[in-house]
């Protein structure tokens, strides 16, 4: 042991690492897990993203049975693309909720700033790799969705960027699979340190400074990542994602995932110029966040998230 | 491109043709509107002669082809080769080749095919037009109507299986690929007996027909212990969840040992 701990110095490092985890948390830090559970999910996404690569061909010809061959071939195929569809939701929708608790609790303010600016970004390439993620399938529903997605782009001027040519086609899911793999994780991975650092730097709003060690933490985040874990599996095994039909199969009309149903709604009544106000408005009003007065960021916060689940329930139901 | 061309041509000239037929002929111009053989470019002249057809009244009647029995079935086979292979060996060919007026012996093509409405004959109908020469007591009556039953015992099944192979696919964990040529081969085998069955071989037919249900049933089965056992993942996930927690008892309690440590 020793000779490895004189090369790699690992037992310093677990020993920083615990004693990071002994750190006091404040008394109202239940929350604060919601963060943990985050980084849980996407080494998950991580994991099991690796493990689809293996079989997975990002061919516009092929790619649709490649797929079918991860979920009905390959053993426990339909588990490890389950798993990794139903972390993305959950990741998204965990840091969603972590940011409306952060938010609630005015904890991106001085000298938080740019902590809440990575989280921001975070969210963004999250959500960007729902949306490219989600057509990589190359299911019927899949390029319906992706010639919708290239239209709202195209409102905005953007549908040649998004498409990489004048039609849905090849280059397009050469583009998605490009980011999905490479240009978003390697985001999301190095925000993620950033994020983490800067907690580590500021600690935890509220726990400046509270002093002893917390079996709490331990406790807490425990529960909240075998909790994850438990409802993961769940969800993966009693809601195997299955694969539509390949494309042109069916007329069935599609709706976008859940976390996009809200612009989808609201962009049914704009256009032009105005979607791309749609697109950008949200994440520039995030960014302005811990620059606003607080009474002025609450009520914009407010609005936008009533908004949002105004139009995200609206645009399910529609 | 040339064939393209020649194709529109003579399409184009039916078209022209058929146009004067209708123009007396109302009630077979509705037959034969929008189905198959018009379609196919099959029109009046294609069955019913050509030269003669465009002069102004067309007195000269006696030049149209006569529908007699042997030259329907070799007409029809001129595009429905495999039916007419199958279809010429046959008694039913052979009395309908003798031509000696015996409405009884007019067994050919159109005893059982509406070929101006190209609608598929259902099988009952057929049957029922058996009756008209043939006793219900009569061994050919019982080997055909034993012989469609085969036919339709193995397309029921072939349906099931179809059905099931299209929910499952959809489906993840179990495994359709490999059954796929199953599905083909029922289909090819479908198609061949709905040829070979004109040949009246009842006895080959009712053979073939159940080894192909058997097949297909085989397939289907198969399909039901694959989603039987992909049930069985729910053990898996017991056994997950159960470890889970332990984890959870062990964390709390190494936690409240912590704690009354830190009280202490």
């Amino acid at each position: 042991m020793s000779w490895i701990e004189d090369r790699t110095g690992l037992r310093s490092l677990i020993g920083a690492i615990r004693e990071r985890l002994s750190r006091p948390l404040p008394s109202n830090s239940g929350g604060a897990v919601l963060g943990s559970m985050a980084l849980f999910f996407i080494l998950i996404q991580v994991l099991t993203g690796a493990l689809l690569a293996i079989y997975y061909v990002p061919s516009w010809g092929e790619a649709h049975s490649s797929v079918a061959l991860i979920s009905k071939d390959v053993t426990f195929g339909w588990l490890v693309r389950s798993v990794h569809a139903w972390s993305a939701h959950l990741l998204v929708a965990i840091v969603l909720l972590h940011l409306v608790r952060v938010f609630a609790r005015g904890s991106y303010a001085k000298p938080r700033e740019v902590t809440w600016l990575t989280g921001v970004a975070l969210l963004g390439l999250l959500m960007g790799s729902a949306f490219t993620g989600q057509m990589l399938p190359m299911d019927d529903e899949a390029v319906k969705g992706a010639e919708v997605a290239a239209a709202y782009a195209g409102e905005a001027g953007m549908a040649d960027l998004v498409r990489g040519g004048p039609h849905v086609g090849p280059p397009m899911l050469t583009r998605m699979f490009a980011a999905h793999v490479i240009w978003a994780p390697i985001g999301i991975v190095l925000l993620a340190v950033a994020h983490l650092a800067l907690v580590g730097r500021h600690r935890l709003h509220g726990a400046e400074n509270t002093q002893g060690s917390s079996p709490e933490l331990l406790r807490r985040l425990t529960f909240a990542l075998l909790g994850s874990a438990a409802l993961l599996a769940i969800l993966a095994f009693v809601r195997p994602m299955g694969l539509g039909p390949p494309p042109g199969a069916s007329g069935a009309s599609v709706k976008p995932m859940w976390m996009f149903l809200p612009v989808y709604q609201a962009a049914k009544w704009v256009s032009g110029p105005a979607t791309l106000l749609l697109l950008i408005g949200p994440p520039a009003l995030l960014v302005a966040v811990p620059f606003l007065p607080r009474r002025l960021a609450v009520a914009a916060g407010a609005l936008m998230l009533t908004a949002a689940i105004v139009f995200g329930i609206w645009g399910a139901a529609s | 491109m040339t064939l393209a061309a020649l194709l529109l041509l003579t399409a184009f000239q039916q078209a022209v043709q058929d146009d004067q037929c209708i123009k007396c002929h109302v009630d077979q111009g509705a037959e034969v509107k929008e189905t198959m053989h018009q379609k196919a470019g099959v029109g009046c002249v294609s069955c019913h002669g050509t030269d003669e057809i465009v002069n102004e009244k067309h007195r000269r009647t006696a030049a149209f082809r006569p529908a007699r029995a042997p030259q329907i079935a070799s007409l029809c086979g001129s595009c429905h080769k495999g039916v007419l292979d199958a279809f010429q060996p046959s008694d039913h060919f052979a009395a309908a080749a003798r031509d000696d007026g015996n409405a009884k012996h007019r067994s050919t093509c159109s005893a059982c095919h509406e070929f101006h409405t190209t609608v598929k004959p259902d099988r009952i109908a057929i049957l029922n037009r058996c009756l008209e020469c043939h006793e219900k007591t009569s061994h050919e009556y019982k080997e055909g109507a034993e012989g469609f039953d085969s036919m339709e015992g193995f397309e029921r099944t072939l349906n099931h299986l179809e059905k099931e192979m299209r929910r499952l696919d959809r489906r993840a964990g179990i495994r359709t690929s490999d059954l796929a040529s199953s599905v083909e081969d029922g289909r090819g085998a479908r198609t061949q007996l709905q040829i070979t069955q004109h040949g009246l071989h009842w006895k080959r037919i009712k053979a073939e027909a159940a080894a192909s249900a058997d097949r297909a049933t085989a397939a289907y089965n198969l399909l039901a212990e694959r989603e039987r056992r992909f049930g069985h993942r729910y053990f898996g996930l017991g056994i997950f969840l159960g470890l889970l927690g332990a984890a959870a008892a062990l964390v709390a309690r190494r936690a409240r040992s912590l704690r009354k440590e830190t009280a202490a």
